[in-house]
């Protein structure tokens, strides 16, 4: 497989989800969540593109969770976006850690919720807890805390998941500073690795194929008239 | 964090509103910050050396060469491939696809089956792949007729004409400095913690100040060849006087609107140090001795400065000028001042072109070395970490913002077209970035959201329509589309420098005031806008060689001398 850098799948990841139809600002959470999981060799591109598939043509207000007011944050009709939903939480951080439990009932690709919290986290200097149940039944729960990702229950693999029902997420008060000392040997911290990343030719003309949306075929004018320079270099 | 406007001592730093303009950003100069002057002073401090372990090069031009530069704790490789390339194909459009020369800056020390997995890529550029142990990958094209010239002058026994090679600059001209994860190499984070590469585009300069000594070595092989029994060396100063070129079209200008906390940095980098040299309360005998030689040196600079451009030219004669105003200033009229640095910045505000103003910042800079070097190695940004969006904030806060720092696009109406005749868009062609013209071309649909006034201006609107008790994370999940300039807002009243003050799609936009900004930061000089999009400038020019740089001074070559005459400091 071809090695990718963090910035092409961040590059890359930002223009396809606003190719399928995110606003930019939206796109720029999406483009730096999948980073953040590739950065820690999670499933990333791959989950990114399941939820394009799914939002696919469907409009802003089929994915937004309706209501804000109450504790289980739900759509009309079929699951919320976890970049909108992640969004949100972090915009709700105050609440979540106020002691509210948010209940999420379907979500697709629940693990890109992770990165936005893991942001939050970092920013504020408190933790979350984002737990479901895998399609097998078994429980998954993440710690997310300022410098570390704890998966206290389940395995990396189920983090690949494609939709999940009630995730559920609340906030952390406790002092998470020695999280990583005090869970080793149980669960799996999860660490940060920078090299590059794999990625199958598959996943990476799939992601193409929605960035490319965001590009403007050229015209003769623009040709010469768009990058401003010269045809000739002899002189 | 919030960043304090305020130096240590009496004198504000200019404010945004002053500095973050296009017109004054675009009349920016190469000051002690540069970062190639900053690569240089460190080279140099941790005693950096230099090796050229392959050198093959046949009689026609092509083949490899490869520099390592050895510090106190790595090494770097620069893998020079030289190519024997069809004039008609020499395009220093960055859409070419072959080139004189190809360039990698390699993680180590190389091996040849790495040269080998280069040789195979690196000249196919944007069409080839690198790994993560590339950090930097570049070209070069010949300025053709220069290069023909010292060729055959060195072979012919002569050195070339010191006048000829002035108006050109330099023997090669590179089309794009790729670095920070672009196809497949490592991204910055890989290299970020290292002592050698804290401060933006480390990597990127130290290529390219290998790749101009590679073109000196390369144009003295090439007269060799041609006549091993005459030719001969360039001699060091002639040498010295050869920059690398670059040629940089819009593909640049969205930078400094997509990186807006490095922006900040920069730009309160240079305005702290110049507020600190106003704040000091005298002026030494040798730090105006040095004032005095750096401005005698900015003529010269001028003299060599060549455009084709008018608006261009027209603003070097007018810095003529300025220059002239500044040399018939007496500094004694200065010197028993209270703030006698303040007071001659002060009399430029009042008597020189915005290019004048801006040349006297970076004149005030260059005695101070204590008090300015250390800002070079603030000068990055963790935009990542100032990513989140603050939800808990209210509407009336956000609106309080958009009003102190954004009024200057909050007065724009963006419905007449000629406030909003441009939109930014990617082509598909080439994935680079382009302005097209709203009405005439086709795609305004895809813009890019690099429209920040009037994205600001349309939040206003719908801010001052919501409840101001209202939380900006409520506010957001209503209107996904302000998500972007609602975070830039927030960003901004923590860093008042992040954003460029004016209207980015109007039709007064030069986005050549973009690339002139940024390149200055590099440290570039002689800028020449080949058109209102497009820039050609010079890099490193009288910059020492690598094998100078343990017995010549590192840092006193962005102003020229000439020795003949002047003397030297």
């Amino acid at each position: 497989m071809e090695r990718y850098s963090l910035n092409e799948i961040e590059a890359s990841a930002r223009k396809a989800a606003r190719g399928a139809g995110m606003s930019w600002g939206l796109a720029e959470e999406a483009g730096k969540a999948t980073r953040w999981l590739a950065a820690r060799g999670l499933p990333n591109v791959c989950l990114l593109l399941s939820l394009l598939k799914i939002n696919d043509g469907k409009v802003y207000s089929e994915l937004r969770p309706q209501s804000l007011d109450l504790d289980i944050w739900n759509t009309p009709n079929g699951p919320l976006c976890p970049v909108i939903s992640g969004s949100a939480l972090n915009d709700f951080a105050d609440r979540l850690l106020d002691g509210h439990e948010i209940v999420l009932e379907s979500v697709t690709s629940p693990t890109l919720i992770l990165p936005i919290l893991g942001r939050a986290a970092k920013a504020i200097g408190k933790g979350f807890s984002v737990s479901w149940f895998s399609g097998s039944g078994e429980a998954v729960k993440i710690i997310i805390a300022p410098d570390v990702l704890y998966l206290e229950q389940g395995r990396v693999e189920d983090l690949g998941i494609e939709q999940a029902e009630r995730v559920t997420v609340t906030g952390i008060l406790s002092d998470l500073s020695n999280l990583r000392a005090e869970k080793s040997g149980t669960g799996t911290i999860i660490e940060r690795v920078v090299q590059g990343v794999p990625l199958s030719s598959e996943n990476w003309t799939d992601l193409q194929f929605f960035a490319a949306r965001t590009y403007v075929p050229a015209t003769e004018e623009s040709r010469l008239k768009g990058a401003g320079a010269g045809l000739s270099d002899n002189d | 964090m919030t960043t304090q406007l305020h130096s240590t001592n009496s004198i504000s730093l200019r404010p945004p509103q002053q500095v973050m303009k296009l017109d004054r950003l675009g009349s920016f100069h190469q000051t002690r910050l540069s970062f190639m002057r900053a690569v240089m002073r460190r080279l140099k401090r941790d005693n950096w050396t230099f090796e050229c372990p392959v050198w093959r090069i046949n009689e026609q031009g092509e083949g490899v060469v490869v520099y390592v530069a050895k510090g106190p704790e790595r090494s770097y490789s620069m893998v020079c491939f030289a190519h024997d390339l069809d004039p008609a194909k020499r395009s220093d459009r960055v859409i070419a696809e072959a080139w004189d020369t190809t360039f990698a800056l390699y993680d180590g020390v190389i091996g040849e089956n790495d040269i080998e997995r280069l040789s195979r890529n690196v000249p196919k550029q944007e069409a080839g792949r690198c790994l993560e142990s590339e950090l930097v990958l570049s070209r070069a094209n010949k300025s053709v007729r220069l290069f023909e010239y010292v060729v055959s002058e060195l072979a012919a026994g002569r050195q070339p004409d010191q006048a000829e090679l002035n108006k050109v600059g330099y023997l090669m001209r590179t089309t794009a400095v790729y670095g920070n994860g672009k196809l497949g190499m490592a991204d910055r984070d890989r290299i970020a913690n290292r002592s050698e590469m804290l401060g933006p585009f480390r990597a990127e300069m130290l290529a390219v100040w290998l790749i101009r000594n590679f073109v000196s070595d390369y144009v003295e092989q090439m007269a060799a060849y041609r006549s091993p029994e005459t030719a001969v060396k360039l001699e060091p100063e002639i040498r010295r006087s050869l920059g690398v070129g670059n040629s940089t079209g819009l593909g640049m200008a969205p930078f400094l609107v997509n990186h807006p906390i490095l922006l900040h940095s920069w730009i309160h980098a240079r305005e702290s140090a110049l507020a600190r040299i106003r704040a000091l309360p005298s002026m030494t005998a040798a730090a105006r001795n040095h004032y005095e030689v750096y401005l005698e040196s900015a003529h010269l600079s001028l003299d060599r400065w060549f455009t084709v451009d008018e608006r261009q030219a027209e603003r070097v004669a007018v810095l003529r000028r300025d220059l002239e105003k500044l040399n018939a200033l007496s500094l004694d009229t200065f010197v028993d001042d209270d703030l006698p640095w303040d007071k001659l910045y002060r009399w430029g505000e009042t008597k020189l072109s915005l290019e004048g103003q801006e040349l006297l910042v970076s004149l005030l800079l260059e005695p101070h070395a204590e008090i300015v070097d250390a800002y070079a190695s603030v000068m990055y940004a963790e935009e990542n970490d100032n990513f989140r969006i603050n939800g808990s904030q209210s509407v009336a806060d956000l609106l309080v913002a958009l009003e102190e720092h954004y009024s200057w696009a909050l007065s724009v109406d963006y419905d007449k077209h000629p406030n909003s005749v441009f939109f930014w868009y990617v082509s598909e062609e080439k994935l680079e970035p382009r302005l097209g013209s709203r009405g005439e071309e086709p795609g305004d649909n895809l813009e890019q959201p690099l429209s920040i006034g009037r994205d600001a201006a349309r939040l206003y609107k719908d801010l001052l329509n919501a409840q101001t008790d209202q939380k900006i994370g409520t506010f957001l999940i209503d209107y996904p589309e302000h998500r972007l300039i609602a975070r830039r807002v927030q960003l901004t009243q923590r860093y008042p420098y992040a954003e460029i003050q004016d209207n980015l799609i109007g039709e007064d936009l030069l986005p050549v005031d973009l690339l002139r900004c940024k390149l200055s930061f590099f440290g570039a000089t002689r800028f020449d806008p080949r058109s209102d999009r497009w820039v050609r400038i010079t890099m490193f020019q009288n910059a020492p060689y690598p094998h100078e740089l343990a017995t010549m001074d590192e840092d006193n070559w962005a102003y020229p001398m000439d020795i003949r005459e002047e003397g030297s400091l």
